[in-house]
């Protein structure tokens, strides 16, 4: 299961990006925000967010297993993790990012479907690859 | 902080904020008022974050332009909303000055702190959207920017900055400014918080906050976009029609908000704004895509050049943002070309009502300056004067109006002709006090002129707290000020705000009356004083000299200015 941004009700507002860099740091800073929705051109809008992969490449790139395989998600251990950014490079959907001088990435605490104004974000559970 | 660029000697300077900035001008339009007030000389061009940019408030996210305006030679002011103003306070500057001019083409990149002036050689003769396709290549899908077109680079003296594929700074030639100084482009990267004093209360408020930007006050925007109340503007006779001889369009009912359905696509929004009032359109008679068209784009190069064909509106819309025009400026030079072609004082037959192809191709030769668009584009007055036909010319101060027909509207028509950037629809809003009548009161003039004091206060503080005016239902003063207080950590109430608002107001008349500005500069164009309208329900309507003058007076005594000029003192 992930969290899952629908492109045709999405309208590029940004909440999402607010309510979750809120919620995680206690500061209104897009930058640190674990969704990261952008527009490439005039229709083309896309997010970055954690798809908790099954196989998750980060996982395997971590080697100070900071990165775990969970039941139903990828758990992240901010303690041990060192910030030597193998896992920034290794996810490919961009997905995990240095926030404060170590690696964060999406949990799945629903912040961002609860304030989303258009009910855009929701949480897919049948990705079978995930 | 300030972030100075002098592009002359290429030199970045960064300041702090003065101390009493925030409290004295609250951000956005006072922040450009009081910088193009002390620093005239420079010829600058001013960035200006509204002062609630960057916190979750709905609807906070204004940008606002300033310098002096190539097309008037007054103050030229421009407002954009979208995320550029939010990322500006993201990367830590509420205000970016820009002076100087550059000798060859450059672009500006402020990536948090480090800034530079870069060449912008590989981007100078593209069209605004390739140029920010570009820029997100080079520096990531999320960079914000602010871009010219070729208009812009070809000093089309109502060129206009875009934004985000579909959000303009369009009035008074601001990318006209920019071409000047021969800036392609700014693009905007932020890594920092934005700090208020109360996060939390703020925080645990959104939810009432987002509940009331969707009530019932902004259904018109949420459902239809802005075209949504154009079928009540024809109906009571305010929608200029062939270039302002008409208050309403016979064929109207063909580029209504509800026929806009047809052609749309998605909806888009600004910044933590939940009311999306941008709609993606697209045509497959020209194969394009585009935000908009809004109803002033709709009124301008629709109904003001008899044109009834929503694809022509389309592309005419999409010609306009990419080559960076703006289009309520442009519509209103095709429409007199138009006229002075029916009238034969420009010997063309295609230059008549109604003709799409020819609008398009007049488009095409303003940003250009090919062919006759080398004369329309310097802007209405020069074009009129030209070919002797003042007469015809609708603007007030070299700008010319946004979408309401004066005629009908009394404190509408003082709005326009006593604003400080031209003749204006979006700094006082004040055809909403004419059209709050459904009878004989929306043509008489009394009390109307402190209302547009009011009304022009009110929206000042949209402009410089940074929110949007379509939630102006939403927002009261006092909501603004609660929320205000929230933002500085400071109790400010409602009647204080309106001071401050009345005092940028102030800073900017007297930018104005240091650039030349005359008593006889505040005027209506001889087709609101003398020409009657047609149309049912205004019909043999127009503002009375006299009338207008009592107004005038009236307007002057309510905002304490001898003979227009107001005394100011920072």
């Amino acid at each position: 299961m992930h969290i899952e941004v629908d492109r045709d009700k999405c309208i590029y507002c940004k909440t999402c990006e607010m309510v979750c860099s809120y919620v995680k740091t206690k500061e209104f800073k897009p930058s640190s925000s674990l969704i990261r929705i952008y527009r490439n051109s005039v229709s083309e809008l896309g997010s970055y967010v954690c798809k908790q992969c099954k196989e998750a490449e980060c996982v395997k790139a971590c080697k100070y297993g900071a990165l775990k395989q969970g039941k139903k998600i990828v758990v992240l251990d901010r303690k041990k993790c060192v910030n030597c950014g193998k896992c920034y490079s290794a996810c490919p959907y961009n997905a995990i990012w240095e926030v404060n001088g170590k690696a964060h990435k999406c949990d799945v605490c629903l912040a961002c479907i609860k304030y989303c104004p258009r009910f855009a974000i929701s949480v897919d559970f049948n990705d079978p690859k995930s | 902080m300030i972030l100075r660029v002098d592009l002359s000697k290429q030199k970045i300077r960064k300041e702090e904020l003065p101390r009493d900035y925030r409290e004295k001008y609250l951000g956005g339009n006072g922040y450009g008022a009081v910088e193009l007030y002390k620093h005239l000389k420079q010829d600058p061009l001013i960035f200006a974050a509204g002062g609630m940019d960057g916190t979750i408030i709905p609807t906070a996210n204004v940008t606002g332009v300033f310098g002096v305006s190539p097309l008037t030679g007054f103050l030229g002011e421009s407002y954009f909303k979208g995320h550029f103003g939010t990322e500006m306070m993201f990367a830590g500057y509420e205000i970016i000055y820009i002076s100087g001019k550059s000798k060859k083409p450059v672009f500006l990149l402020v990536d948090g702190d480090r800034v530079e002036i870069r060449d912008a050689s590989p981007i100078w003769g593209k069209d605004a959207w390739q140029t920010e396709d570009w820029l997100k290549e080079q520096f990531g899908k999320r960079v914000e920017t602010a871009t010219i077109g070729v208009a812009g680079e070809n000093l089309v003296r109502f060129a206009c900055i875009t934004h985000g594929y579909g959000r303009q700074a369009g009035r008074t030639g601001m990318g006209c400014l920019m071409g000047m100084k021969r800036l392609k482009a700014v693009a905007i990267l932020g890594d920092k918080p934005v700090k208020t004093k109360n996060d939390e209360k703020l925080f645990k408020k959104i939810l009432e906050l987002d509940h009331l930007a969707v009530s019932e006050g902004t259904e018109k925007y949420r459902v239809y976009g802005t075209p949504g109340g154009l079928r009540h503007l024809n109906d009571v006779g305010a929608l200029p029609t062939r270039n302002w001889q008409q208050g309403s369009f016979e064929k109207a009912k063909d580029i209504t908000g509800e026929e806009m359905k047809h052609y749309w696509k998605h909806d888009i929004s600004c910044f933590s704004c939940p009311i999306a009032c941008g709609k993606l359109t697209s045509s497959r008679k020209y194969r394009v895509r585009d935000e908009g068209p809004e109803y002033e784009t709709i009124f301008s190069l629709g109904s003001n050049c008899g044109i009834h064909d929503f694809n022509t509106i389309i592309e005419s819309n999409e010609l306009c943002d990419t080559l960076g025009l703006d289009t309520i400026t442009t519509g209103n030079v095709i429409a007199l070309a138009f006229e002075l072609g029916e009238r034969k004082i420009i010997k063309d037959r295609e230059l008549r009502f109604g003709n799409g192809r020819k609008q398009i191709e007049l488009i095409r030769q303003i940003a250009h300056r090919t062919g006759l668009g080398a004369e329309m584009a310097n802007g209405t007055v020069p074009f009129a004067k030209k070919y002797g036909a003042m007469k015809y010319a609708m603007q007030v101060k070299g700008l010319e109006p946004g979408g309401f027909h004066p005629n009908g509207l009394p404190a509408y028509a003082l709005s326009i002709a006593v604003d400080v950037r031209g003749a204006d629809h979006q700094r006082a809003g004040a055809y909403g006090i004419d059209l709050a009548f459904c009878d004989e009161d929306r043509f008489a003039i009394a009390g109307k002129a402190k209302q547009v004091k009011e009304s022009e206060d009110y929206y000042t503080l949209f402009d410089s707290l940074g929110l949007c005016k379509f939630a102006r239902k939403v927002y009261s003063t006092d909501l603004m000020a609660e929320l205000w207080s929230l933002v500085i950590g400071k109790k400010v109430t409602a009647p204080e705000l309106k001071k401050k608002a009345a005092k940028i107001y102030d800073i900017e008349k007297a930018i104005n009356v240091r650039l030349g500005w005359k008593e006889s500069d505040d005027s209506l164009p001889p087709r609101v004083t003398s020409m009657p309208l047609p149309d049912k329900w205004v019909k043999g309507r127009y503002i009375n000299k006299k009338d207008f003058e009592i107004m005038k007076r009236e307007y002057y005594l309510a905002r304490g200015w001898k003979d227009g000029k107001p005394k100011v003192k920072l």
